[in-house]
């Protein structure tokens, strides 16, 4: 399934990419990188619109998964700052 | 699913950076590391994930069970002697699949939009007595059962309705898109991994992926439309699509 390859391939050359960035601009906070690793997760399930309808709703599920994470980092930030 | 080269894969990514991610934090203490380690955990599930989504029956099995289909199609239109191009009709209103009819006479009449086909192999599709014609099931015919295509769509969802099909579903090409052009649509298929043979069935009903390109664009203008032509081009085939619109008047 070439399609899921590339999904793969694409999503682990972007957090390689991100941690790269990341690490040259010396982020110390583990939120900071997860943050970023959703976020293109999010745009990549986006842009490949074209999985398979059960493909997509897997998909939808790690996202939803990882969007969770990312609203506790919110909420514990939020907290914080209150 | 455990055979799944996906779920091992997942499984082997996640194991990894769940054992990886504390060493890398607290005992190397390297954030980027332990990130990283993070992401590879993201990245397992999101492989373990599409390992469920992998269809049942391989993409190699289907290929061979297609082959099979048409094999026996073109013994049946090869026996019968029919040469002129299949039509290839919308689903119809009141329910039941999309289909193609192969007319027996090339220059006889054209169906009309809406027109219902009867349930059978061999039927009368027009008011003059020659207008007899051969009412098959298309490659596109049973691909299209697991979309839902609207009526009246344009050129975008003709386009993510074949990628949708070619790509997400059967793994056939790399990418498609689609183009109007007057009274035909043409559509171009990067990388397709079935090409056109000048064999009898792809001569009436055209390769299989312009069988389902012709499915998807007559369920899509909801039309009778016809394979016009199939071509190779520089990246991959482009096949031109012509929409009967006589059958309007």
């Amino acid at each position: 399934m070439r399609v899921y390859n590339s999904f793969i391939a694409v999503l682990a050359l972007s957090f390689a990419a991100i941690t790269v960035v990341m690490a040259a601009y010396k982020a110390d906070k583990l939120d900071t990188y997860y943050s970023a690793y959703t976020i293109a997760l999010l745009v990549l399930v986006s842009l490949y619109m074209y999985f398979s309808p059960k493909a997509r709703r897997a998909l939808g599920a790690v996202s939803l998964l990882a969007f969770a994470g990312f609203g506790m980092i919110v909420v514990f930030k939020v907290a914080e700052i209150l | 699913m455990t055979k799944s080269p996906y779920f091992c894969l997942g499984l082997v990514l996640s194991l990894s950076g769940a054992i990886l991610a504390p060493i890398f934090y607290y005992v190397l203490d390297s954030v980027p590391l332990a990130a990283l380690a993070i992401s590879s955990i993201m990245l397992g599930v999101v492989s373990a994930m599409l390992a469920n989504a992998r269809p049942e029956v391989s993409p190699e099995a289907s290929r061979m069970m297609l082959q099979t289909g048409v094999e026996h199609l073109a013994s049946l239109l090869e026996e019968l002697g029919l040469n002129s191009k299949a039509i290839y009709m919308p689903s119809p209103a009141n329910g039941g699949r999309a289909r193609a009819l192969v007319p027996l006479n090339e220059n006889g009449s054209l169906p009309q939009k809406g027109q219902h086909l009867p349930n059978r192999l061999i039927a009368r599709y027009g008011p003059k007595p020659e207008d007899i014609c051969l009412i098959v099931t298309t490659p596109g015919t049973v691909s299209l059962a697991s979309l839902s295509i609207s009526p009246g769509g344009g050129s975008d969802q003709i386009e993510g309705a074949l990628n949708q099909i070619l790509i997400g579903m059967m793994d056939l090409a790399d990418s498609v898109t689609v183009h109007v052009l007057g009274n035909g649509i043409i559509v171009e298929v990067a990388k397709p991994k079935l090409r056109y043979d000048n064999v009898w069935f792809h001569r009436c009903l055209g390769s299989p992926i312009a069988s389902i390109a012709a499915t998807v664009v007559s369920e899509a203008l909801n039309l009778p439309v016809r394979i016009a032509s199939e071509e190779e081009a520089t990246k991959g085939v482009r096949i031109v699509i012509e929409v009967l619109d006589e059958s309007l008047q």
